[in-house]
């Protein structure tokens, strides 16, 4: 049997101050230091001699009492605490008795169960199984960008909160005024104005799971694959309710549908059909919202964005000046500016920059100064940055070519 | 040497603090201080005082005070003086303070405000004006709270069925036979009034009273007296509505409504002080009362109403009364004593209230849950005073038996060491911890293994493993559980381990992993207090990785055990109405269908989690975790102590969970003005990031709503008042701020 170490659910916190310096120390020796004293107590348990054999001795009998080899059947239903009625290749029914040590709450209809290969009894539970390209999804991680790294967009992040997080951590809101919450959002907009950010600072934030997945990951080489990937998905969104499930770039699957001889289209325009099913078909899910990102909604299947299916479609506009000043606000926060440097000239002129633009310059200007081995950024930097950018940009757009 | 300084023109301000702590003088750090770098240069400072040892925090935050002064910083060097205050019991810092702003009404009043939503308004100065007087005695409390609730349109009554309903949507319907009973019906009603705390109004008690003048009639004993007692949570803060709706029960002929009704005025001046001192002359007669019960919430009644003022005279009467030898009725008047004087370390209280156990048999000090109340009362007294457990135990205890003394002497620890987040303290804890466990356990597998003798059952399948006994006793619902040790040293040890890091983020999540491999490891008797140390230290921040250990605590076989990880789900997340802890509710309710016990777990859980229709929370620190509140903490204290004697909590010592008032109290900010009329500022609320150590103006606050004042904001959630119209004086993120109003902006909306 597979040594299970005993992990805990509580994740190391982090610390502060990134630089170093005497606070991030103090921090770190404080965290080493109750390490070490969950160390010693574990260490302390351990040396009780008595309970560790007892363990060990426990642990050999429940293995003696399974025996090799151990049988495999399904628990078809069960009659009380210590019976059940298990079948064995899906054939033979048999009513058996259940061992005390197994784990009750594990016992579920349906589970696959471990039985005594002489007796069958029932002496174990095996994990339930789980497409693992689902649990891939599962962001365990929750990304560093909050709700503070976005600039402006002060009406999208609130409509967000209402759309997706009120729902979940407030249904009895909704249930008061007597409106069904909104299942889920789209946010559509041009590259870079920050679609994807958002999304990063609602997983951040919230407390419900966060399941993310990029549309094309739907696109599979086998016939039915892709449906049933966003069948399991929905199936692991519901079981870990309250979930919040992202779809970005979902034009990938949901561009409009239309007589296709390609089987590969086909199979596309299905895993949108299997989409739209899950998102209001026959059973409607009340925890579980959807939130998708893309940036050609004119491309998408009506259906999909219906009312109902997609409650609300939050624009994500280029930033206009004060937006601009605010995202310059958010990235030079930690760099250390000169004074002479007026970020008002910088935003004022008629460049269409999006966010991501803003950030490069950000990055741009500060690699300048350190190319120069200078620990401020001057205005010089930043305007030298913005033509490099801006270079950049035009460079590589189409209007930019001539024949 | 002329190098370095010119460069600390340019060197970031971090580096110079830790080249001047290095050197040991942190003060010259002012002459690199401007208007622009304060905030941030403080606050790295105050981090660097939390996260220093014990002993060199005292000198730095004396230094983080002058500094805060030298700039004007009168609150903020308050609320330094507070902080060195319990490090040292010495309130010189903070008649210093107080000292300061004599002349300076504003300032007077906010300092007012922050003492009394602190509890300890022993601290204030005696020759305070009216004004102050009132404000000191939490009277404006009332006011607030229901401003709050009508900005937010909550008055209408919350039922239970809207509760238990609201998460419910497949409608699993549990058998109203089994919720009949008397115990559930009791701890509805007390669900009830906890939902409706503080609003005066709710959907069962004044709903019913219009009907039948007895809102209890069904039930009797100890049942009827706690549904009365409810009455108190629902009129809680209304110091003057509240004894007039209360008065007639206290008339009633009913004693079991009379006992009641006591501790039900009591409730309602948790935190609280009137004039009139109604609490006092209304409740000092029932003292003497010839029935028990009623002398007995009398005494808890003047306990929590009295809390944190070391008002001599109340103590006094309180000690002038007969005992007659009653140990239940001193115990209970050794735990108002205590919570009266909380604190203060006087030795001659701490003297009568032992020589109360005096002539009573060693074997009831063994075996009466009782004694967790005296050794309580000690632990209050000498609250956050680091040399008192020896005191207690060699000094004052030596007539108790060997057991009992060491329980109260890990008390009395638990609560020296409270919030001082000392390493040391920690590793002791956590050693004796061990030591415990490891007796602990031999006793535990004893006792198995004579009832599995006693067991005349020996088949495969149905016998008993002990290796179950071991991990979670998970399969022996029907056989006897492991009888209560009364005066068990280990749920004070355990709850050590969470009071000595209150308001610490940084170690909870490490203090969560060390609780993880003690339930791994635990006995029967740790599991059953497990949970609620574990909840006490994180209340209301509903911690997703705790909240799944307490999930996994709640299934345990032990009844004691799971009605307690239960029950801490809702203290866990108490007044957050937090959608995953209601979820793991809704599923543990459909799991424990058939145990009458475990469904009012469950509803009382529902109910904190929902205190006050979702707007008062359970809170042991506040000020942004800096500062403790002493008299919030005997009370989760008291409720979490009582609840460690299970079978008792559920019967005649329900009246324990009242002083749990005392630390329930909403987190939010609202604004005066200098003659302290309510006024509406914009203020923003949103989730704090933690800027220690960023340069520039980074900001505090992120995805902030706005809304306007007074609003709630949760213990993980921060609310800044929007610069404009309104001023605060202070840089304050919680409880009531005086403004200044810009007499500019005020005459444009006149305009």
């Amino acid at each position: 049997m597979v040594k299970r170490t005993k992990t805990t659910g509580h994740k190391l916190p982090t610390i502060t101050p990134s630089q170093r310096c005497k606070l991030k120390l103090l921090k770190a020796n404080r965290l080493h230091d109750m390490l070490l004293i969950e160390n010693e107590v574990v260490d302390m348990m351990n040396e009780d001699e008595q309970a560790g054999e007892k363990i060990t001795r426990d642990v050999d009998r429940i293995h003696t009492i399974r025996g090799t080899p151990v049988a495999v059947g399904v628990l078809e239903e069960q009659i009380d605490e210590s019976h059940a009625i298990v079948s064995i290749g899906g054939q033979t029914d048999m009513y058996v008795s259940c061992m005390s040590f197994v784990d009750k709450n594990a016992l579920e209809l349906g589970a696959s169960v471990l039985l005594h290969n002489k007796v069958s009894h029932v002496v174990g539970v095996l994990p339930d199984d789980e497409d693992p390209m689902v649990s891939v999804m599962k962001v365990e991680k929750a990304p560093k960008d909050t709700y503070a790294d976005i600039g402006g967009l002060e009406e999208q992040i609130r409509e967000i909160k209402e759309a997706v997080e009120l729902p979940l951590t407030h249904p009895e809101l909704y249930e008061s005024i007597g409106v069904p919450p909104p299942k889920g959002v789209i946010l559509y907009g041009p590259p870079g104005t920050g679609k994807t950010l958002l999304a990063k600072a609602v997983a951040n934030q919230t407390s419900a799971t966060f399941l993310r997945v990029v549309g094309s990951e739907l696109v599979q080489k086998y016939l039915g694959e892709g449906p049933r990937l966003v069948r399991e998905l929905f199936k692991v969104a519901e079981e870990m309710a309250p979930t919040i499930v992202f779809i970005d770039e979902i034009d990938a699957v949901g561009t409009k549908r239309y007589d296709s001889h390609s089987g590969g289209e086909r199979e596309v325009q299905r895993t949108m059909l299997e989409l739209l099913n899950q998102l209001d078909g026959f059973d409607s899910r009340t925890d579980v919202k959807v939130i998708m990102a893309t940036n050609r909604i004119d491309s998408l299947d009506p259906a999909l964005i219906r009312p109902g299916r997609i409650d609300r479609k939050i624009e994500f506009p280029l930033p206009d000046v004060k937006t601009k000043k605010y995202i310059f606000d958010i990235h030079t926060r930690k760099m250390t500016l000169d004074p002479d440097v007026d970020i008002d000239t910088l935003v004022g002129s008629k460049d269409e920059l999006s966010g991501a633009d803003i950030k490069a310059i950000c990055t741009e200007a500060g690699m300048l100064a350190l190319r120069e081995r200078r620990m401020v950024v001057k205005a010089a930097d930043f305007s030298a940055a913005r033509e490099t950018v801006l270079y950049k940009k035009k460079d590589t757009s189409p209007e930019g070519l001539y024949m | 040497m002329t190098e370095v300084t010119k460069d600390t023109e340019l060197e970031p301000i971090f580096t110079t603090i830790d080249r001047l702590l290095e050197e040991n003088n942190l003060q010259d750090i002012v002459k690199s201080i401007d208007q622009a770098n304060l905030p941030n240069v403080t606050l790295y400072i105050e981090q660097v005082v939390d996260n220093s040892p014990l002993d060199q925090r005292v000198a730095l935050l004396n230094t983080l005070r002058g500094i805060q002064l030298h700039f004007g910083g009168e609150i903020e060097g308050f609320l330094t003086a507070l902080r060195v205050f319990h490090l040292t019991n010495d309130p010189t810092l903070v008649q210093d303070s107080f000292n300061r702003v004599q002349d300076n009404h504003d300032m007077l009043h906010q300092m007012c405000f922050i003492l009394a939503a602190n509890g300890q308004v022993s601290l204030a100065p005696s020759d305070l004006d009216n004004v102050s007087k009132s404000i000191l005695g939490n009277r404006l409390l009332s006011r607030t709270f229901n401003l709050l609730a009508d900005r937010l349109d909550l008055n209408e009554p919350k039922t239970l069925e809207a509760i238990f309903r609201s998460h419910d949507a497949d409608g699993t319907r549990v058998r109203p036979s089994l919720l009949g009973t008397d115990t559930v019906s009791m701890l509805d009603s007390l669900v009830n009034a906890v939902v409706n705390a503080g609003f005066g109004t709710d959907g069962l008690f004044t709903s019913v009273e219009k009907r039948s003048p007895d809102p209890a009639a069904h039930v009797a004993g100890i049942n009827r007296l706690v549904m009365t007692a409810s009455l108190g949570f629902i009129h809680m803060w209304s110091f003057d509505e509240g004894p007039n709706k209360i008065a007639p029960y206290l008339l009633c002929e009913d004693n079991d409504v009379v006992a009641g009704a006591c501790l039900a005025l009591g409730t309602v001046f948790a935190g609280v002080q009137s004039d009139y001192d109604v609490p006092l002359h209304m409740l000092t007669p029932h003292l003497s009362s010839s029935e028990e019960r009623i002398r007995v919430c009398a005494a808890l009644g003047i306990g929590i109403a009295y809390a944190g003022t070391d008002r001599g005279d109340v103590v006094e009467t309180l000690l002038s009364a007969d005992i007659q030898g009653d140990y239940r009725f001193g115990a209970h008047i050794a735990l108002a004593v205590g919570l009266i004087a909380i604190r203060t370390g006087n030795a001659a209280y701490a003297n009568i209230v032992i020589a109360l156990t005096a002539e009573v048999p060693a074997e009831t000090i063994e075996a009466s849950q009782y004694t967790k109340l005296y050794a309580l009362s000690l632990a209050l007294m000498f609250f956050g005073q680091k040399d008192a457990e020896s005191t207690v135990a060699d000094d004052l205890l030596t007539a108790w038996p060997d057991k009992p003394r060491a329980m109260a002497a890990a008390l009395v620890r638990a609560t020296a060491i409270a919030g001082h987040s000392d390493v040391l303290a920690h590793q002791d804890a956590a050693h004796s911890l061990a030591a415990l466990l490891s007796e602990d356990r031999t006793v535990e597998s004893d006792f198995i293994k004579k009832k599995s003798e006693d067991d005349a059952n020996p088949g495969l399948s149905d016998k008993p493993t002990s290796l179950a006994a071991m991990f979670a006793a998970r399969d022996q619902p029907k056989s006897a559980p492991v009888p209560t040790d009364e005066a068990s040293p280990l749920p004070p040890t355990l709850m050590a381990l969470s009071l000595g890091h209150l308001g610490d983020d940084l170690t909870q999540p490490l203090l969560g992993r060390l609780f993880d491999r003690i339930h791994h490891y635990g006995t029967t008797a740790s599991q059953r207090v497990l949970p609620l140390a574990a909840s006490m230290g994180s209340l209301g921040v509903p911690d997703q990785a705790l909240a799944a250990g307490l999930h996994r605590m709640a299934h345990n076989s032990d009844e004691a055990a799971s009605f307690n990880a239960i029950v801490s789900l809702g203290l866990l997340g108490a007044g957050t109405g937090d959608a995953h802890i209601a979820q793991t509710l809704k599923t543990l309710r459909k799991y424990y269908k058939s145990s009458s016990v475990h469904q009012g777990a469950v509803r009382l859980a529902h109910g904190l989690l929902h205190a006050g229709k979702g707007l008062i929370g359970v809170h042991t620190v506040h000020m942004d975790k800096k500062l403790l509140r002493p008299t919030a903490i005997a009370g989760i204290l008291t409720t979490a102590l009582a609840m460690c004697s299970h079978e008792s909590f559920l019967k005649e010592d329900m009246i324990l969970f009242f002083p749990l008032a005392l630390a329930m109290t909403p987190r939010c900010v609202s604004t005066v003005d200098a003659a302290l009329n309510p006024i509406g500022a914009s203020v923003k609320v949103g989730q704090k990031i933690d800027i220690v150590g960023l340069a520039g103006k980074p900001r505090k606050i992120a995805g902030f709503q706005s809304h306007v004042s007074p609003v709630v904001c949760g213990l993980d959630n921060v609310a800044e008042v929007v610069e404009g119209e309104f001023e605060p004086l202070t840089s304050l993120h919680e409880g009531v701020l005086i403004c200044k109003v810009h007499k500019d902006v005020e005459h444009d909306d006149v305009d």
